[in-house]
């Protein structure tokens, strides 16, 4: 193929590198304000008293806003379409703040240095009340209650066969356990949003945005207006991975430019606002049981989940059913159950990030699975392999097929590559005084859009203009990762059309048509799906109007060498732009061609990683020393961008595994909530990495490719956490795993 | 305010600034260089680096008042006539490229670097970005981009 599989960077790499791209931060608008939020500094209280007066009389302050200028409406931030029935818990700015961070007031002033100053001025009295900052400990009897009903977010359990049988008639039976840390999405652009409530009521906004289209929608729901009012226009994003998916800054700003009359306002959140008051990835603790033959066969297993939600629920229900899906499609055994309790807390709110739910159960399950192996006395990949599912198997929890789950392919694949005998064999004559050596598996996956428990829609039109060039029409956005390039390839190899003659819109409600938003590592697979099949449509309808052209029938149009339609006889060559123009002057109409596309099957994107550890047995530091990530891409759209999303996700993962976690004192206050104390990964971590694509066509997906970007991180937790584990013959569980911890278990 | 020069990409700036104003500020907010980005603002992450003669700096914590004199160069100083600097064509072709917000401040630390050793190992490459944060890349292809450029800087001088 000439442009699907080929290595393709990014479209917009050179104006990135020359710093001309614009962001969100880089735009300018005449008579433009800034806004500051004043956030809690209290995890849980009622709001006495506001006085604002000091605030409202220093010079250049536009407009400060409370809780009495928001209105009454609760919302949930993260809604994917107009009925979707999430809890709606939160109110613009409320009488009662839930955690440290929590949104209290906002000014707009002329500059942000004044903004900042007038924020300092507001004099709030808070009546504290009782917090509870830990999901289990928020369900006993007596906790402190964060709403009147309860902490009881959500409970969710799922079931195939009987666990419990299982369990009781096994013969090995297992357990772990594990506890994640709240994670900054580390975005390096910090979150941001500039707002304009017009004359009119039209409402405008600027801003990096995953769902500009779901955005619309809260925002109609929380101010009561059309839909069609709001305007927003999704900005180049620098950097989300989940963290920019809905609504956060936008009723602020809007707020703030409706009371100082209409001028543009702009807030953009510094580093440590953007830790806490935003989301974080939740932080989560499992239980994992798991029932064996002594023949190493998997007969059941649990897993428990308790959900540190935060005061709002978000998209934690979502988290926790996605957990739920997914841990049905890894292995065969006959009984499996997830059983989770999405729990309200006062620490910062829990939400979206890349792996949506799947590192943290995989995490448990591939731990669990290492302590199972070492329990019948079996390799950890030999027991995998006996136990992993295969292509096209059944998958108990939704009920549907797993597509083409190349799972097993990729661990036989990597074990040899990885030369896994030999060196496990060999692992405990490497150490020494000072260093322990280890290594893990793991096998993991991901998925592919929302289906089948949403409806998952990218709606996209492809115009052939009268030159020959074409536009197409979507409403998809790019995180960074490269999705405009890729439906470019798309559209290029369909129509056989070079890169230059295609233009594209994007992340636009107005200017363009819809899509659900670019979360639930849907891009590739809906998006993708949709542009090939307007392609397609396309590409038909240019052999019907030759057809109609040469007169002759449409399957015997013939193509030549530089693409032209040709009768069958050869005689006449037209153009595709020869092709718009007949149509235009004969037919009466534009060469427009539109689907509306739901994808209707989720398939599973899979990995196998492996990785070698070196623990510093003096310092407690972990070195990941060696890596190998094999993946079930489906087909390689574009190697490079693949390529480039695992080794992110790897790195992302060892900060995970290692380094990260927003930590809280004992009043919910976070300590290292900026990037001195918050230790993101550098270069000087990066391992050796290799990765190998598994191509197995997936039926579903753009040319049979398939999602990368959430998948890649999801292995990569539990096989470092159980190298670490192996070099020690450890049960290290209490994520990260500082040094401090490590040497714990090493004292132990 | 007080009066300053501050000489950037080869052209003297006369300015009026406060005395608590950062560079990175100067550059964004008044002289509209919106290459050089925010990041943090606390001297961690890199997206704001500039050279300081010739040296990478966080223009972030940097006070402009105490920057006259200095050579600085931003991003938008880096390709000559339109045509790319030899590391940022090595960026793109090397897909060291995804979301670009920590591009600029990572062309700057890699230039300052084959600029004092146009023959790095990795280890020092991994080494010099280790003050530029990258949640995109993972920084093996930023890595590479490095090395494709001492290579081709290298074969140029041979041919």
């Amino acid at each position: 193929m000439k442009y699907i599989g080929q290595p393709t960077p990014i479209l917009d790499a050179v104006e990135k590198v020359t710093g001309e791209a614009l962001y969100t931060d880089d735009l300018r608008f005449p008579g433009m304000l800034h806004g500051k939020v004043l956030t809690s500094p209290v995890a849980h209280a009622r709001i006495r008293s506001i006085d604002t007066s000091k605030a409202e009389a220093l010079p250049g302050v536009r407009a400060v806003i409370t809780w009495k200028d928001a209105p009454e409406t609760r919302f949930n931030r993260i809604m994917r379409w107009a009925k979707d029935g999430l809890p709606a818990t939160e109110r613009v700015l409320d009488n009662v703040v839930r955690f440290v961070g929590d949104e209290v007031a906002a000014v707009a002033a002329d500059t942000e240095a004044i903004a900042r100053r007038a924020a300092k001025l507001i004099e709030v009295e808070y009546e504290e009340l009782p917090a509870v900052f830990d999901p289990e400990e928020a369900l006993k009897e007596g906790a402190p209650k964060v709403y009147p009903e309860g902490n009881l977010l959500k409970a969710q359990r799922a079931e195939c066969g009987d666990v419990d049988a299982a369990l009781a008639n096994a013969e090995v039976v297992v357990e772990n356990a594990l506890s994640t840390a709240m994670i900054h999405h580390g975005a390096i652009e910090p979150h941001q949003c500039i707002a304009r409530w017009g004359r009119g009521d039209e409402l405008e906004i600027w801003e990096p945005q995953q769902g500009v289209h779901r955005v619309q929608i809260m925002l109609g729901k929380i101010f009561d207006l059309p839909y069609t009012k709001i305007k927003l226009h999704g900005e180049r994003i620098g950097g989300t991975f989940g963290g920019k998916d809905g609504v956060l800054l936008e009723p602020i700003a809007l707020l703030l430019s409706k009371k100082a009359g209409g001028k543009v306002v702009k807030i953009r959140y510094d580093r440590t606002e953007s830790m806490i008051s935003t989301y974080t990835r939740h932080a989560i603790k499992l239980y994992g049981k798991m029932a064996l033959r002594r023949d190493g066969t998997m007969t059941g297993f649990e897993i428990r989940s308790f959900m540190n939600s935060g005061p709002y629920c978000g998209g934690s229900i979502n988290v926790q059913s996605a957990m739920c899906g997914k841990m049905f499609k890894v292995y065969q055994a006959e009984s499996q159950r997830f059983d989770g309790k999405a729990v309200y807390t006062n620490t910062p709110v829990g939400g979206a990030m890349r792996g949506f739910g799947s590192p943290k159960v995989f995490t448990t399950l591939e731990l669990l699975v290492n302590k199972a192996a070492a329990a019948v006395d079996m390799d950890p990949v030999d027991f995998r392999a006996k136990n992993l599912v295969e292509p096209h198997g059944w998958d108990p929890g939704a009920k549907d097929t797993l597509g083409n789950a190349r799972v097993r392919d990729c661990l036989l694949q990597g074990a040899e590559r990885f030369r896994w005998k030999e060196r496990w064999a060999k692992r405990k004559e490497m150490e020494t005084d000072r260093y322990a050596y280890g290594y893990g598996v793991a096998t993991a996956l991901h998925g592919n859009g929302v289906a089948p428990f949403a409806p998952d829609i990218t709606v996209a039109e492809l115009m052939v203009h009268e030159d020959g060039s074409v536009l197409l029409r979507t409403g998809l956005t790019d995180h960074g990762a490269g999705t405009y390039t890729l439906m470019k390839q798309i559209v290029a190899e369909t129509l056989d059309i070079p890169f230059e003659e295609i233009e594209m819109t994007h992340s636009d409600t107005h200017s363009c048509p819809y899509d659900m938003g670019s979360g639930a590592s849907r891009n590739t697979w809906s998006g993708g799906a949709a542009v090939e099949t307007v392609s397609r449509q396309m590409a038909a309808t240019l052999l019907e109007v030759a057809g109609e052209a040469l007169g002759c029938p449409p399957d015997q149009v013939r193509r030549d060498e530089e693409g032209r339609y040709c009768a069958p006889d050869g005689t006449a060559a037209l153009s595709r732009g020869d092709l718009a123009c007949y149509a235009y002057e004969h037919q009466k109409r534009k060469l427009l061609e539109t689907v509306s596309y739901c994808s209707d099957h989720n398939a599973g994107s899979y990995g196998a990683h492996f990785a070698e550890v070196r623990v510093d047995k003096e310092s407690g530091e972990v070195k990941v020393t060696d890596y190998l990530a094999v993946c079930d891409v489906g087909t390689a759209l574009n190697p490079m961008l693949l390529e480039g999303q695992i080794q992110g996700a790897i790195l992302m993962g060892m900060g995970m595994a290692l380094f990260e976690g927003l930590k809280l004192d004992e009043k919910g206050r976070p300590v290292n909530a900026n990037l001195k104390k918050y230790r993101l990964p550098r270069s000087t971590d990066l391992p050796p990495i290799d990765i190998q694509f598994v191509e197995a066509f997936e039926e579903g997906g753009p040319y049979g490719g398939k999602s990368i970007g959430e998948a890649s991180i999801v292995p990569v937790v539990p096989a470092i956490v159980g190298a670490v584990n192996d070099a020690l013959d450890a049960d290290l569980h209490i994520l990260p795993l500082t040094p401090e911890r490590v040497r714990e278990a090493i004292k132990k | 305010m007080r009066a300053i020069t501050l000489h950037i990409n080869g052209t003297d700036h006369h300015l009026e600034i406060e005395d608590n104003w950062t560079l990175l500020y100067v550059l964004r907010e008044v002289l509209d260089l919106t290459g050089t980005k925010y990041g943090c603002g606390t001297n961690d992450c890199g997206a704001c680096k500039v050279l300081v003669n010739g040296e990478p700096k966080n223009s972030c914590v940097l006070l402009a008042r105490n920057l006259e004199g200095a050579d600085i160069l931003t991003i938008e100083g880096v390709s000559h006539d339109g045509h790319l600097h030899p590391v940022q064509q090595a960026f793109v072709d090397a897909g060291a490229i995804q979301c670009g917000y920590c591009t600029p401040g990572m062309v700057m630390t890699s230039l300052a670097l084959l600029d004092q050793d146009p023959d790095p190992t990795e280890e020092e490459i991994l080494k010099a970005l280790e003050g530029n944060l990258c949640r995109c890349t993972g920084y093996e292809k930023i890595v590479e981009a490095v090395q494709l450029t001492a290579r081709r800087m290298r074969e140029n001088a041979e041919s």
